[in-house]
């Protein structure tokens, strides 16, 4: 792909920002771990080799116990299939995930009860909750969750926001008016109340939680959009457009749009922090998604309630937010250095 | 005009009061009793002295002193109701004994109960407690201004009529011949003297007023800046050389203090601010129990209450689950694994109820339910032709996934249903959960729009109740969770209800109870059982620790179990002291398992 002298020279100077850089290849790599999470941290078996054939049980359907001579037919218990070949030195091998353990499912020691310490020797690297589900699995099932949370609601935050605002800046007049009262009006309204008592009205769910919050967020960007579109419609390049013939939806989203593109840019990690610091929050509350849901607000209020019982939990969430927050504002940063207008425009 | 009115109809009351009394004679050949009167509370405890200031907490202020309507504060509703004496009470086994009435008699219709009035009887401001009083209270409640509406509709429903004989002597009335009348005709009186007439503005008036009482305690100094209530214990009150009451209500003040959370609270016990706290949360208790404090005079207790255990687990909805055959519902019994619940959140201490009357003595029939199994679910499954299983290993039968929705409110039920879930898998039956929150799930468990509910009922105080949770008239009022419409129960719930001889009722009570757990629509939880609390050793209790199964042996005021509790000002000094502390043993350990029963 052959990208354009000037984003060449942005992303040059993106990289030049070391602590962004860092923090966009670490970010990546974790959203890259936590998407292949799967495989690192499952109660399900990577790869099993048993009586000759090769078992790929990550991806699929359940491969029940009878199978691989269990005398249940429910799914396979590959901690125990992996003890047994080993006890009865049987043919084959089971490749265990790194993190045996999945994010739902709870873990009892016959001595002991849970909320469990960290410890290597079970690998519960980061201890147990206090129902002895592995601490670690729900911090990155709970981080891919968010993410995925953060990224739609910017999508549809960005594209309705866009759009109304690149409307009002381009249309001006009677349009423009209604909408500033409208949205002046709308954005006074205490959004997090609101989602409180819609969710207790209706059962909380992922779309509906999506659905409330772009309800409440689209108004973000509109005023930005708008102020920016003003500026760029009477610029030569958007006349000139006007004048060969594009019709409005071409003007706007083939010519202003892409040179509004920096501040866009700058403002997503901005709202990917907004996102997920939302969905804790109202998780933490007791109003986010449904149980059991993997979630860092959930983890965060148990963590609270067992403070003194289980202080790994609280610190491993903590840790954990603190770590993805900071490198999202970090990237943040270095974004908004490189698309920084100033650097390449000469005022004559 | 109106004054003259008003005070037409008073002297009107109190005219019809004389009249009746002049009227009024009392029948012959009355059997008077004094019930269980003769029985100390707690014989171990030899001598103890009445002093000290326990204190206990509450996680808010009281916005006000009045005991009824939505606003009353519920811990502080008991202290003053508990203080608020009725002619009698009855102690968790079954024995009757006096309060404020000396004895009674049941008349010939077994309808009405006569009492003596004890002549010793005072209100707290001095004045006697007659027979005005209750006659005064019975109007109250009926009067359209009583602040609750539900006392007062039971009260017109019930009460036939009180009766006046003389200053000590009265008669309750029901309309109907009704079991446990004792019970039901045990009226509480008003102070005449003091309320005068309940008019509308009653609840502007008494919010904050002390009314007087009959109780051992009555409240002496209310700071709403320093967040505490103190009740103070009566110098001179009429019942203390009462056999039953000798060793009671020790603590010469009682104070309970509003602190916002349990981790403050913590501090505050620490800190010696507070006498005992109750751990509910098993972690936390063999967490805390660790503090060194607990070597330098700080106690644990573990109770269990041997009180009939409360009815809760899983409720299928008949209605919207009617589906379900006999081997399924069976199967479905067979998935639920209450035992893990037990071993993950209740550290093996709790225990699976034995059906919904659980610990009523006489009145419980002890079924086998059916226990975690997942060969005999497969089987059970299979033979329903639920054969094949999905890719998730849920069973399927015409394209159909075996799937159970259950509703749930607490989160403390959350965490026993994720273990479930996460079990039920094992046999090939997927549980959805969904989270409800409390004013719309009793709403939804009025109009059923639910598939199971996992909820329960508080313990009944004497014998099981089963209108309320078996009965189809249960259906509307959303507390037959089953909603169960079997007009085989209903007529023997009804006959149940009306039968006199206790024969019968018990023999009616076990056939109830086998005809709907033979339905099939309920699955029994675990019940906790036991109570936790830590306390400063100063603070004895006797051995055992509560002479009758009770709530608990911390209770303050109540008249059969309460404040059985003393002060030892000699161990608290000791403590105090390193060179006599050496001589006392370093923990004080009680797990007291008097009123277990397995």
């Amino acid at each position: 792909m052959k990208l354009n002298p000037t984003t060449l020279k942005r992303l040059k100077q993106f990289r030049s920002i070391k602590r962004g850089y860092y923090s966009f290849v670490l970010f990546m790599i974790c959203l890259l771990l936590a998407a292949l999470a799967e495989l690192w941290i499952n109660s399900r078996a990577i790869v099993v080799k048993y009586e000759g054939h090769y078992y790929f049980p990550t991806y699929g359907a359940v491969i029940p116990g009878t199978t691989f001579g269990f005398d249940y037919d429910y799914e396979t218990v590959y901690r125990d299939l992996q003890k047994r070949m080993a006890e009865q030195n049987e043919d084959g091998f089971v490749l265990m995930p790194l993190v045996p353990y999945n994010a739902l499912e709870n873990d009892f020691k016959e001595d002991s009860y849970p909320p469990a310490a960290p410890s290597l020797e079970s690998k519960h690297f980061l201890g147990t909750d206090k129902t002895g589900r592995d601490v670690l699995a729900r911090v990155v099932y709970g981080f891919r969750i968010a993410i995925i949370f953060s990224l739609i609601l910017l999508f549809f935050n960005y594209a309705i926001g866009m759009t109304v605002g690149s409307m009002m800046g381009f249309f001006g007049g009677k349009f423009d008016i209604i909408m500033q009262r409208l949205i002046e009006i709308w954005t006074n309204v205490p959004f997090l109340y609101v989602i409180i008592i819609l969710v207790s009205i209706f059962d909380a769910t992922f779309a509906l939680l999506i659905t409330i919050m772009v309800f409440f967020g689209w108004t973000g960007l509109t005023f930005y959009m708008r102020t920016t579109v003003l500026q760029e419609k009477v610029k030569e390049y958007a006349l000139a457009a006007r004048v060969i013939g594009a019709g409005t939806f071409r003007t706007i989203f083939h010519h202003i749009l892409p040179n509004t593109i920096s501040l866009i840019v700058t403002f997503i990690p901005f709202s990917v922090t907004g996102g997920i610091t939302s969905l804790t929050s109202l998780d933490y509350l007791g109003f986010g998604l449904p149980p059991p849901t993997p979630s860092w607000g959930e983890l965060m209020s148990q963590g609270m309630e067992q403070l003194e019982v289980a202080s790994w939990i609280i610190i491993s969430v903590v840790s954990g937010m603190v770590a993805i927050l900071v490198m999202i504002t970090f990237i943040g940063e270095g974004i908004r250095e490189a698309f920084d207008p100033k650097k390449y425009t000469t005022y004559e | 005009m109106i004054l003259w009115s008003n005070l037409l109809i008073w002297v009107g009351l109190t005219g019809f009061c004389t009249i009746q009394a002049q009227t009024q004679k009392l029948p012959d050949n009355l059997l008077w009793s004094s019930g269980a009167a003769g029985i100390s509370n707690s014989q171990q405890i030899k001598k103890v002295s009445k002093e000290g200031i326990f204190v206990d907490s509450w996680l808010s202020f009281p916005r006000t002193l009045l005991t009824l309507g939505p606003a009353a504060h519920p811990k502080l509703k008991k202290a003053i109701r508990d203080n608020q004496w009725a002619l009698t009470s009855r102690d968790n086994v079954g024995g009757v004994f006096p309060l404020l009435a000396s004895q009674w008699a049941t008349g010939l219709d077994k309808r009405t109960v006569y009492y003596r009035i004890d002549p010793l009887a005072r209100w707290s401001d001095g004045h006697k407690v007659s027979a005005k009083d209750f006659y005064f209270s019975w109007q109250s409640i009926k009067s359209k201004h009583w602040p609750d509406p539900w006392q007062r509709q039971w009260s017109l429903e019930h009460i036939e009529q009180v009766k006046i004989y003389d200053q000590n002597t009265i008669s309750v009335t029901m309309r109907h011949m009704t079991a446990n009348l004792l019970q039901r005709t045990n009226l509480t009186p008003l102070p005449s003297h003091f309320i005068k007439k309940v008019d509308p503005s009653y609840v502007k008036k008494y919010n904050w007023k002390i009314i007087p009482n009959t109780g051992p305690y009555q409240i002496n100094e209310i700071s709403k800046d320093r967040g505490f209530i103190s009740f103070k214990r009566k110098n001179n009150w009429w019942a203390k050389n009462r056999l039953r009451h000798q060793h009671q209500f020790n603590a010469e003040i009682v104070r309970f203090v509003a602190l916002p959370d349990e981790e403050v609270i913590w501090e505050a016990f620490k800190r010696k601010k507070l006498s005992i706290i109750k751990l509910k949360d098993l972690t936390l208790f063999n967490k805390r129990t660790r503090d060194p404090l607990f070597k330098n005079g700080g106690g644990t207790l573990e109770y269990w209450s041997g009180l009939p255990a409360p009815c809760y687990g899983i409720w299928i909805n008949s209605e919207k689950a009617s589906w379900l055959s006999k081997n399924l519902k069976e199967g479905i019994s067979h998935s639920f694994n209450f035992q893990r619940v037990n071993l993950g959140l209740l550290q093996n201490k709790g225990k699976r109820l034995k059906g919904c009357f659980d610990g009523y003595g006489p009145w419980s029939i002890y079924r086998q339910f059916p226990k975690f199994d997942e060969k005999t679910a497969q089987k059970l499954f299979m033979e329903a032709g639920w054969r094949t299983r999905n890719g998730e290993g849920i069973r399927i039968s015409n394209q159909r996934a075996l799937t159970l929705k259950i509703m749930f409110g607490d989160e403390l039920d959350y965490n026993q249903l994720l273990i479930l879930q996460q079990e039920a898998k094992k046999t090939g039956l997927k549980i959805e959960l969904e989270q409800v929150k409390s004013e719309k799930f009793l709403e939804r468990l009025k109009t059923g729009d639910y598939e199971a509910v996992f909820a329960g009922f508080a313990p009944w105080q004497t014998n099981p109740q089963f209108q309320l949770i078996w009965h189809s008239k249960g259906i509307g009022q959303g507390t037959n969770f089953s909603r169960i419409n079997n007009q085989e129960l209903d007529r023997m719930i009804n006959q149940y209800d009306a039968e006199l001889s206790y024969q019968v009722r018990l023999k009616l009570a076990h056939n109830i109870q086998n005809k709907a757990y033979d339905l099939g629509w309920f699955i029994p939880g675990l019940h906790g059982g036991w109570q936790r609390s830590v306390f400063w050793r100063w603070w004895r209790l006797p051995v055992p620790s509560a002479p009758r199964p009770s709530p608990t042996p911390w209770d303050h005021f109540h008249p059969s179990y309460g404040g059985l509790f003393w002060y030892d000002s000699k161990l608290e000094r000791a403590m105090g002291n390193p060179r006599e502390k050496a001589g006392i043993s370093p923990r004080e350990k009680i797990v007291d398992k008097t009123w277990y029963r397995d």
